[in-house]
């Protein structure tokens, strides 16, 4: 009875048809994404979520796909059980059916990983800094450093990001990252990948002409000097794309005085200010390193990893029985 | 890097008319000349990628006249390994396909760029050769399919005779396999996720789906008759995914 059963889902007729109507069905939603650029964007990750939140009409084709997969699911397991069942008595043609039990077992366990990682996955976006930035199921994440390598041409080549991340524990450790070479945790369910990374100025150091005492000015954190104090208030663009730095000289029974000053060492005549009778020169910029990153969270990594593993031993075989069938 | 630059456009002359030559030689059944244009194809062609490996400092298949030369090339070798399997009308036919694939690359301007951050790893490189290799296997057993339509007029009996077809698929598919786990490494490392919703991806999954599918026919008695035009059909479908999705979709896969 229980073979019967298992006969009449994994009717290999049956499946047949049902692949050509998945494979029909995937090319209709090809389609109909690329029709629809406003609703699609391009390159998206496997968010299942996706085509739920909320529910359109658009998205048909992925309602109708999940009901044919899973018919087509239901035929390979049932296909599945009954290559195991034959391969029992089998006497001949044992290697044929191996290949078929474990290429079958590998789609079966991807697209049972698909299923998971597409309705509990997660990704998102976060900008990486000295400053610690909290992400859930690692840590406190901060940038150390950041360093790009560019072709002749002056085409990035790879840039390489070393973060520092943090348990509430208060124990830390250090992973570098570089274009595919993610940071990856919990064996490879969540991973940090980055997207870019460069310096970013933030503040600036200045030189104090008359003793060459230097100053690290930091957006409104005020410097005493003299009798006065100096804040830097920020630094931006001008037109002629050169990095301007605005200061406020504050000094008692005095009103606060607004100072500009390039950031540049060739402009000579206006790289520099004069407080409290002494000349305050630019000597270089404060950086400090900024890296655009992706998070993922893939909780059937583990599936996918055994699915790997099936799939290669099923194609070695595979491999082995192409080459008894071309002798 | 001019000089290199003018021996590249050589060569990829040089590939194309040794290949039209092998095609024109094959026409008049002049084997052992034909198998010579051959031979100097593969040579141009070593040095052609030999040389933009080295300008690029990388594998050379980033942009779409490598892989359209390497998509040739691989289709050029698998006529060759098939030669004595197949009929001559089925091996020109082949080469035809090959030399379409290399005339293809004088459409495009051949600026030499360095790769992006993203393709410099090994990953990429064995990604693509391998799914080249299965196209190939697949585009033989489709002209193996087509001259069986001649032969058999409606007598499925025949598709028996026919075990290459089944062969050819097997192999692509084993290639297609690879491809398809080493482009799902890649993807994993690169952007964090083995699949993604994008024109090529996608298409390549209903390659493999459609060429796994069509392992089977042979042990379905009331679908055999079919066997011959699906995998005519096949090759509609690998041209889909190989220029179809790079050039008229939004893919990210540009070649």
């Amino acid at each position: 009875m229980i073979y019967r059963t298992v006969e009449i889902l994994g009717n290999r007729h049956a499946g047949f048809i049902l692949c050509l109507i998945v494979i029909i069905n995937l090319a209709a939603g090809s389609l109909v994404m690329n029709m629809n650029p406003e609703i699609y964007p391009p390159f998206f990750p496997f968010d299942l979520k996706f085509f739920f939140q909320p529910t359109l009409a658009v998205h048909w084709w992925l309602y109708i796909l999940l009901i044919t997969f899973g018919l087509f699911a239901i035929n390979m397991v049932a296909c599945f059980v009954e290559s195991i069942i034959r391969l029992r008595t089998a006497t001949t043609g044992r290697l044929r059916l191996f290949v078929g039990i474990f290429i079958h077992a590998a789609l079966i366990l991807t697209m049972a990983a698909h299923v998971y990682d597409g309705f509990y996955g997660n990704s998102g976006q976060a900008t990486l800094s000295p400053q610690p930035t909290s992400i859930a199921g690692i840590g406190d994440v901060s940038a150390l450093s950041v360093h790009s390598t560019h072709h002749p041409d002056g085409s990035l080549k790879d840039t390489e990001a070393i973060l520092k991340i943090a348990q509430p524990d208060g124990s830390s450790t250090r992973q570098r990252i570089a274009y595919n070479e993610p940071a990856a945790f919990n064996t490879g369910q969540r991973e940090i990948i980055i997207q870019g990374g460069q310096k970013r100025p933030v503040g600036v150091v200045l030189i104090r002409k008359s003793d060459g005492k230097m100053f690290n000015m930091m957006p409104y954190q005020p410097q005493q000097i003299s009798d006065g104090r100096l804040t830097l208030k920020g630094i931006y663009q001008s037109q002629m794309e050169v990095l301007i730095a605005q200061f406020v000289w504050e000094k008692i029974s005095e009103q606060p005085q607004l100072l500009t000053m390039a950031l540049h060492d060739g402009m000579v005549r206006h790289n520099k200010i004069t407080v409290a009778n002494d000349v305050l020169g630019y000597k270089e910029m404060l950086k400090v390193p900024v890296v655009a990153v992706m998070t993922r969270y893939n909780p059937a990594i583990p599936i996918i990893l055994l699915s790997l593993l099936v799939a290669i031993i099923g194609t070695v075989l595979q491999i082995y029985y192409a080459r008894t069938q071309s002798s | 890097m001019s000089e290199l630059e003018s021996i590249i456009g050589f060569s990829i002359t040089a590939a194309t008319v040794a290949l039209a030559a092998a095609v024109l030689l094959s026409m008049f059944n002049r084997r052992s000349e034909a198998t010579l244009s051959l031979i100097l194809f593969s040579c141009f062609s070593v040095i052609f990628f030999g040389i933009r490996a080295y300008l690029k400092d990388f594998f050379p298949f980033t942009d779409k006249v490598e892989s359209f030369m390497t998509l040739s090339a691989l289709i050029t070798f698998c006529g060759m390994i098939y030669r004595d399997k197949v009929s001559n009308k089925e091996f020109i036919t082949l080469l035809l396909l090959a030399l379409a694939a290399a005339l293809t690359t004088f459409v495009f301007t051949d600026h030499i760029r360095y790769p992006t951050a993203y393709l410099r790893t090994i990953w990429y490189p064995i990604h693509v050769p391998f799914s080249f290799a299965a196209y190939a296997f697949w585009f033989l057993a489709g002209i193996n399919a087509i001259f069986a339509i001649r032969v058999l007029r409606g007598n499925s009996d025949g598709i028996q005779d026919r075990p290459l077809v089944t062969q050819l698929n097997r192999n692509g598919f084993i290639f297609f396999t690879l491809a398809m786990l080493f482009g799902g490494i890649w993807g994993y490392l690169a952007w964090g996720a083995y699949f993604m919703w994008d024109p090529k991806i996608l298409w390549s999954v209903i390659l493999w789906l459609y060429y796994g599918n069509l392992l089977h026919i042979d042990n379905l008695p009331h679908f055999r008759k079919w066997k011959i035009p699906l995998y005519t059909i096949g090759m509609v479908l690998i041209m889909i995914t190989f220029v179809g999705t790079g050039f008229f979709t939004r893919s990210i896969h540009k070649f």
